[in-house]
């Protein structure tokens, strides 16, 4: 067999729902299944990796269970044609929209491409900052149609389980222990490299998060402006987040 | 850039991961005599990983290692991925780039994996054209890798240390040498390493690499995320003392543990390193 044969009939056979053992057989020596089955497991266990990675706002609202079950299908319809692997999932919010299993939930969509879209900034070069254009631009329909699925979107974004983690300790002892994260900073850094957008976006949030990326805890935070000057401000920002808790 | 003021590699090096770098910028001076880069990981790294990579190549000789060349495939070869492994390590003032003998996608599809080659005589002059290929478009003699493997395609003609030989004589390419993955596969396949080890051109492994595995249902997987096993260190001794002292670099890229573990098994390759260089002196 000519190599190209071997190797399209190989990889079709890594890609498929299941293992087309009968037409993989021929190709390879005794013990071949086992083998084969692993490296089934290794692209599983990449791509999916791949997806939580750009995606893990949306893993968290779904559930890492769930998450996966709807990643296995994607990566099955979608093969990755990219040689860096954390492109894959490019298309990840549209096959979102194919999925009977969240039709009631269509801002998850949203929330994906604002997420691909984030991952976009956190890893361009500096000035290659997110529009709030850009982010319009990801939506499919008339930004107009979808304010309010946009703006739920943006809210679930704003569900930095971290920082709702140092919301319920504020709330609960009046103190904060819990440093922000590497993922609080990683959201921070968009948001300061479109300061003036993300303010125009969300600038009680940007505010917020920027602070507490520069160490400052939820009460410090309330002793200052925007807060300090209206302290339901806080509450607004990470309201949903506490009830959705 | 003046890349590590010249310094050659040489000793033990770290394929460097994110989760160490912020410590290697930390701490003053060097804890191994190089670093290892991943090509890919540059694609798409944040503006901060590259700033702390630029800041380490001031400190550390560092080389490239690709796993996305695809050397294998029966896809032509990607210039612009050639083009952009070249200019990142023209960037970094990388000493050599290395890939993999094998392939890993086809039809504009990818696997992400290393997946082994028919050893057959028509794919040893397909890897060899190729290799002419990549180096010519590099202007530098690429550095080829041995895999891991977990099946064996039908219609081989060759052993892997047959195969291997006759593509680095071929194209004049160099190896870089995985004592885990030389381990894995005789295990898997029941070959002595040893006989691999006195088939292979030694004079042309340029770099060695180590690492840990796991089993898997009875099969040995190359999974970068144990410590480096006795046997695999036994190897690595024997192949020390034909070798002599070979730069190598430690691999661990799943339940990543903290530096000092890395810098732990790095020290004890310095000293097998060492007891080569003496036994050369």
């Amino acid at each position: 067999m000519q190599l190209a044969e071997f190797q399209k009939r190989f990889l079709a056979g890594l890609y498929a729902p299941k293992l087309p053992w009968k037409s993989l057989e021929p190709l390879l020596e005794s013990g071949g299944r086992a083998g084969l089955e692993i490296y089934r497991r290794n692209l599983v266990f990449a791509l999916i990796g791949a997806l939580e990675a750009t995606y893990r706002t949306t893993t968290e609202v779904l559930g890492q269970q769930n998450f996966r079950f709807l990643g296995k299908r994607y990566l099955h319809a979608h093969p990755s044609t990219e040689v860096d692997l954390t492109q894959f999932g490019a298309h990840f919010p549209n096959f979102l929209a194919t999925c009977a299993e969240v039709d009631e939930h269509p801002w998850l969509r949203d929330l994906a491409r604002l997420e691909q879209a984030w991952n976009q900034t956190a890893r361009s070069e500096p000035g290659h900052a997110i529009s709030r254009e850009r982010i319009e631009s990801l939506l499919a329909e008339d930004p107009s149609a979808c304010v309010a699925r946009l703006e739920r979107s943006v809210r679930v974004l704003r569900f930095e389980f971290d920082v709702l983690a140092c919301w319920r300790e504020f709330g609960e002892s009046g103190r904060i222990s819990i440093a922000p994260t590497r993922r609080t900073n990683w959201i921070l850094s968009c948001l300061k490299g479109r300061a003036p957008r993300a303010a125009e976006l969300d600038p009680v949030l940007g505010q917020i998060l920027i602070g507490l990326s520069e160490g400052k805890t939820l009460g410090q935070l309330a002793s200052q402006p925007p807060v300090r000057d209206n302290p339901a401000l806080l509450r607004d920002a990470l309201g949903e987040a506490i009830d959705a808790g | 850039m003046s890349p590590a003021g010249g310094a050659r590699v040489a000793g033990a090096g770290l394929s460097l991961r994110d989760a160490h770098l912020g410590e290697l910028l930390k701490t003053p001076g060097t804890q191994v005599g190089w670093l290892e880069v991943v090509t890919e990981n540059l694609f798409s790294a944040p503006p901060r990983f590259i700033d702390g990579l630029s800041e380490l190549a001031e400190r550390y000789p560092l080389v490239l290692h690709g796993v996305g060349l695809n050397l294998g495939s029966s896809d032509p070869l990607d210039e612009q991925y050639l083009d952009r492994a070249a200019a990142w390590a023209e960037r970094l003032g990388a000493r050599w780039l290395s890939d993999h003998l094998c392939w890993s996608g086809v039809a504009g599809q990818n696997s992400h994996d290393l997946i082994p080659l028919p050893a057959r005589r028509e794919v040893v002059d397909h890897c060899v054209r190729r290799i002419e290929q990549v180096q010519k478009h590099w202007g530098r003699t690429l550095v080829i890798e041995n895999v891991s493997a977990y099946l064996r395609p039908r219609g081989g003609e060759l052993s892997e240390w047959e195969f291997l030989s006759q593509v680095v004589e071929g194209s004049g390419c160099e190896i870089l040498l995985d004592l885990n993955n030389l381990w894995v596969n005789a295990k898997n396949f029941g070959f002595d390493p040893l006989v691999y080890l006195e088939a292979i051109p030694l004079d042309r492994v340029r770099q060695a690499h180590l690492a840990g595995h796991e089993v898997w249902d009875g099969i040995r997987v190359d999974t970068h995320s144990r410590p480096i096993c006795t046997e695999v260190w036994d190897l690595y001794r024997n192949f020390v003392a034909r070798a002599g002292p070979v730069p190598t670099a430690i691999e661990w890229d799943r339940e990543i543990p903290a530096l000092e573990v890395l810098l732990r098994e790095a020290r004890a390759i310095d000293v097998i390193l060492r007891g080569a260089s003496d036994a050369v002196g």
